[in-house]
């Protein structure tokens, strides 16, 4: 199993005690090269004293040199041994002849001291005589100590590392613990409760900002989330009120067979609906289609001012209102199916809500095309005007139901218009003082300079 | 306002829709009642005045005032008709908020229109 697979808080504590036995292990030897390198810098140095004090303490007729530690000898030049008298010299002739000239330390068996001695020999005068000092004690006590510092590093040190090793894991729990909480209730939270959130810690950490950012992205998603289920809800309610017309003009002709007036009247009616229906599917189509960003622009060019007259010769007329059609020729870079939709969104739009004329104007105005419908009706009510854009988005007096009066026309014209590259904006006032919409399309130009035109049309 | 329908056999049909309402209308009609229609909430309560209906079929998404607040006003004035709230809303809390404000039936678009017609019924005859 590849170290990925461990937890975060295993391998942390495994790589501490790793790290630490390392560090230790390096801090061991280190330790223990200089203790024992300090130890028998001790010892000889104490040898040395005691051969610089036996010097003196012959020449000053003080008691004969030694003590219980160390064992001293003045031995002259022919290897005789002056002080201790009657002692065997603690050095060989060799020995003694390299110590006349020099300090010799030698670690070896001295039958007077023990098994482990280190002697310490060299020059002195004594009385006016050059005479050889030899000092020895026992290194048995500098052995022991040796072997009991190994014993301590090796055990203390593992021991020492798997307690960094434990230490690191428990606190990198306490880290995480909220981590860890964060996930638990993150796997608790569905696509139906988008509405609850993270545990936060009441700090200022990187946990803390983590947190943060999680519960901002829930909070965007729940709002995603609410807007798709508003879209939904309002798709449904739109598709219930034809299909509830559908069914009752259906349940009149069934009930009146033999009424072949109200039959024919009924199955018009229903007819009527199925028209309003699939108007409504192909502007829920439209928008969805928008959401995914599969509407293109293309390489398609209409020219707006055909495209408009041919759109107000399609649409059936209402009542008494007169629509018109004025401008000049806008070939625009845009879906001719597109500037058809717009135009029959918009004028079929102001036919509910004139009173008696609809103007549609088609113009060439900063590189792009501008075609304007506005109509002498009451006008967006001014609730409506900043979400007249918005789907769904309907007045108290229905205005924005173009789309089989689902109040999507407008959305739809946005939708397309954008696709485009163009903008889109609603008012009232002139030309007839009810509504006017303003639709900017970039006009059709060389491969490459469409995008400067995108940006002209939107300012 | 009075409390007591001079006219049981007349139905007030209230829909922004004037197809629905045609419908609605064209059953009610079948069965044996009179109907007359309005298309927003702010031409119920004259409406109400001037024919006293037995009952109200009333859809809660009119222009201003909608449904509810319609029903909860003629209710406030005391006036104790049968009111069949329609809705293409149609959920537990649509239907809640409709009992709240004070009406006697509540029902979710699309609808049989016997359905339609039994509730008037009712309506009518708890007037």
């Amino acid at each position: 199993m590849g170290l990925r697979r461990l937890s975060l808080r295993i391998r942390l504590a495994a790589l501490a005690t790793a790290g630490a036995m390392v560090v230790l292990s390096a801090g061991s030897v280190l330790l223990y090269e200089g203790l024992t390198r300090e130890l028998s810098n001790a010892i000889t140095d104490e040898l040395a004293i005691r051969v610089v004090d036996l010097a003196a303490g012959t020449e000053g007729g003080a008691a004969p040199p030694g003590s219980p530690r160390v064992t001293a000898q003045v031995i002259d030049q022919s290897g005789e041994v002056l002080s201790p008298p009657d002692a065997d010299p603690m050095i060989g002739t060799a020995e003694l002849a390299r110590a006349s000239q020099e300090q010799i330390v030698v670690d070896r068996e001295v039958p007077l001291v023990g098994e482990n001695a280190r002697v310490l020999a060299r020059p002195i005068t004594v009385n006016g005589a050059d005479v050889v000092g030899v000092a020895a004690t026992s290194t048995t006590a500098l052995t022991v100590a040796r072997n009991r510092l190994i014993v301590v590093l090796v055990i203390a040190g593992p021991l020492l590392a798997i307690g960094i090793g434990i230490g690191v894991w428990a606190l990198t729990g306490v880290a995480l613990r909220p981590v860890r909480r964060m996930a638990s209730q993150a796997a608790t939270i569905s696509a139906a409760q988008v509405s609850r959130r993270l545990p936060q810690p009441a700090r200022e950490d990187e946990i803390a900002e983590l947190g943060r950012t999680l519960n901002g992205m829930l909070e965007r998603i729940e709002n995603a989330v609410a807007r798709e289920r508003a879209f939904i809800d309002d798709a449904a309610h739109e598709l219930r009120t034809p299909i509830a017309v559908l069914r009752g003009e259906l349940e009149l002709a069934a009930h009146d067979p033999d009424d072949p007036q109200a039959v024919s009247q009924s199955l018009a009616s229903a007819l009527e609906e199925t028209d309003r229906l699939s108007d409504l599917a192909d502007g829920l189509l439209a928008l969805a289609r928008a959401d995914a960003g599969q509407l293109r622009p293309g390489d398609a060019t209409t020219d707006m001012l055909a495209a408009a007259r041919t759109g107000v010769e399609h649409l059936p007329p209402r009542g008494e209102v007169a629509v018109e059609v004025h401008g000049e020729p806008a070939v625009v870079q845009a879906d001719p199916e597109w500037v058809r939709h717009i135009v029959s969104n918009l004028v079929g739009n102001a036919q509910r809500h004139a009173t008696s004329r609809i103007i549609v104007t088609v113009a060439v105005a900063d590189e792009c095309g501008l075609l304007v419908v506005a109509d002498d009706g009451a006008g967006f009510p001014s609730n409506l005007l900043p979400h007249a854009f918005d789907r769904f988005a309907r007045a108290d007096s229905a205005r924005g139901q173009v789309s089989g009066g689902a109040g999507l026309g407008l959305a739809i014209v946005a939708s397309l218009t954008q696709a485009a590259g163009g903008t889109v904006s609603a008012d009232n006032g002139p030309p007839l003082g009810g509504a006017r919409v303003d639709v900017r399309v970039p006009l059709a130009t060389e491969p490459g300079s469409h995008r400067d035109l995108i940006n002209r049309c939107a300012e | 306002m009075r409390s007591v329908a001079d006219n049981a056999s007349l139905v007030l049909v209230v829909d922004d829709d004037p197809k629905f309402a045609g419908i609605a209308v064209r059953a009610l009609e079948r069965s044996g009642y009179q109907c007359v229609t309005r298309g927003s909430g702010d031409q119920v309560l004259g409406a109400v005045q001037d024919h006293d209906p037995g009952a109200i079929v009333l859809d809660v998404m009119i222009p201003p005032p909608d449904g509810l607040d319609v029903c909860r006003q003629l209710r406030a004035e005391g006036w104790t008709g049968g009111i069949v709230m329609v809705s293409a809303r149609r959920s537990p809390a649509d239907r809640d908020a409709a009992f709240r404000a004070g009406a006697d039936t509540f029902l979710g678009k699309p609808f049989p229109l016997d359905d339609l017609v039994s509730a008037v019924d009712s309506a009518v005859q708890r007037s």
